[in-house]
């Protein structure tokens, strides 16, 4: 448990340090794109703390093409 | 504002990227006792793919690889190619990065979680990046040389326990092993300089091939070298069935049970090398993505991309040995579409039906 909230706490922090430099420029835009890729890797992190197993994309490549 | 370094920097930087963590893992386990051939026939093979490389960079000097991508593909297929090189440089620094964390996490903190180990360099590598690709050019600059003569150094103390007699007898099992070591060789450190394609246009002169050039053989030499070091050390079969190969050779340095245990030094100098690929790689990944957006500034998304890289790195292998074995096995095959197919592709696209139209 004190692995999901250390990530959360973590990703919090990170976000909001980031965010005040994303503020001052005012631009939606890339507040927007820096929102999507964060939120992408923190569902990520997230799952990987709750211990849940994600499908490797190596794996699935070796099983596809390599065998 | 664009960022310029010398072209100084851009050999150093590249050769470090070069060394980079195919100090930690030895690829090309098939040549066994004639690795060093191996490496010598990749390096020929890469000099040529790294003709073209320059080649596409020198279609419009000092312009981003997206920008060219774009104005030879149009809009929506040049931006496709350049999504392929960007998805490969985060794969590939993601993969450099689990490198990194199974080599700390076996050979000195075998209790610590991998995840923190890698977390604590990516978060150096997104600080790194941040300040800009001068900041990592300046920093290879001053590292090389220290981390060179160390490297170097241990080859002296080691002629004691070097035996000629493992590299003998030469192409004992024919020039098929070493011809698949040597492809191996080529797609692992070598052609892997595919990246430098979103660093290279920073440089401040033209000079492209001699980058290119300058750097491969000096990396390539410093890497022959080193694998005659473990074969001459450990001998062909352990040189190639170990993990990190080069770690265990230079853990057998013995000079009057006074000089020994230099290992640590030199897995520091491992992990700066290390560092220095993953801050290029998610450098050319950020760089690259940003500006497939539509963004001139790239630092703002160094953090998620980062941090994606490292989620990357922590689900795509269960164990050491699932590492090793894609590394040696399925990387070659895997990045070839990328290293090689790619750039050709665009390079004779470009030759055959655009030349003549963009010279006008």
């Amino acid at each position: 448990m004190a692995k999901v909230i250390l990530t959360i706490i973590g990703y919090i922090l990170l976000y909001i340090f980031e965010f005040t430099d994303l503020k001052l420029e005012r631009n939606i835009k890339k507040i927007i794109v820096f929102s999507f890729f964060y939120l992408i890797a923190f569902t990520l992190s997230l799952l990987i703390s709750l211990n849940i197993k994600i499908p490797s994309p190596a794996i699935v490549i070796k099983n596809y093409f390599f065998k | 504002m664009k960022e310029t370094i010398s072209v100084r920097q851009a050999i150093f930087t590249m050769t470090m990227f070069i060394i980079g963590s195919s100090v930690i893992i030895t690829s090309g386990v098939d040549a066994k006792g004639d690795l060093w051939i191996a490496i010598s026939i990749a390096l020929i093979a890469a000099l040529i793919i790294t003709w073209f490389y320059s080649k596409i960079l020198s279609i419009k000097p000092n312009n981003d690889i997206v920008d060219i991508l774009e104005m030879i593909f149009g809009k929506f297929f040049g931006r496709l190619l350049s999504f392929f090189l960007i998805f490969f440089s985060f794969h590939l620094g993601a993969l450099v990065l689990r490198n990194f964390g199974e080599f700390i996490k076996t050979i000195g903190l075998p209790e610590t979680p991998n995840s923190i180990l890698m977390l604590i360099c990516i978060l150096l590598a997104i600080i790194s990046v941040k300040s800009g690709i001068e900041t990592i050019a300046r920093g290879c600059e001053l590292f090389l040389l220290i981390l060179l003569f160390l490297l170097l150094l241990t080859i002296p103390f080691s002629i004691p326990e070097m035996d000629i007699n493992n590299l003998r007898p030469m192409l004992y099992e024919g020039i098929m092993p070493v011809l698949k070591g040597a492809f191996a060789t080529f797609s692992f450190p070598f052609a892997e300089t595919i990246v430098f394609l979103f660093v290279l246009p920073s440089i401040n002169k033209k000079q492209y091939y001699k980058v290119y050039y300058t750097s491969l053989i000096f990396a390539g030499s410093i890497l022959i070298i080193l694998a005659l070091r473990n074969v001459l050390i450990l001998g062909p079969e352990t040189s190639t069935r170990n993990y990190f190969s080069s770690y265990t050779a230079v853990s057998r340095i013995n000079i009057a049970n006074f000089f020994q245990r230099i290992e640590s030094i030199v897995a520091i100098s491992f992990l700066i090398y290390t560092f220095a690929k993953i801050s290029i790689c998610l450098y050319a990944s950020s760089k690259g993505l940003s500006k497939i957006l539509g963004f001139n500034d790239y630092r703002f998304l160094v953090t998620p991309i980062g941090l994606l890289m490292l989620n990357f790195a922590i689900i795509v292998y269960e164990n050491i040995m699932q590492m090793v074995e894609w590394a040696t096995e399925i990387w070659p095959y895997y990045s070839l579409p990328f290293e090689v197919f790619l750039p050709l592709f665009i390079y004779f696209y470009y030759v055959i039906f655009k030349r003549r139209k963009m010279k006008k």
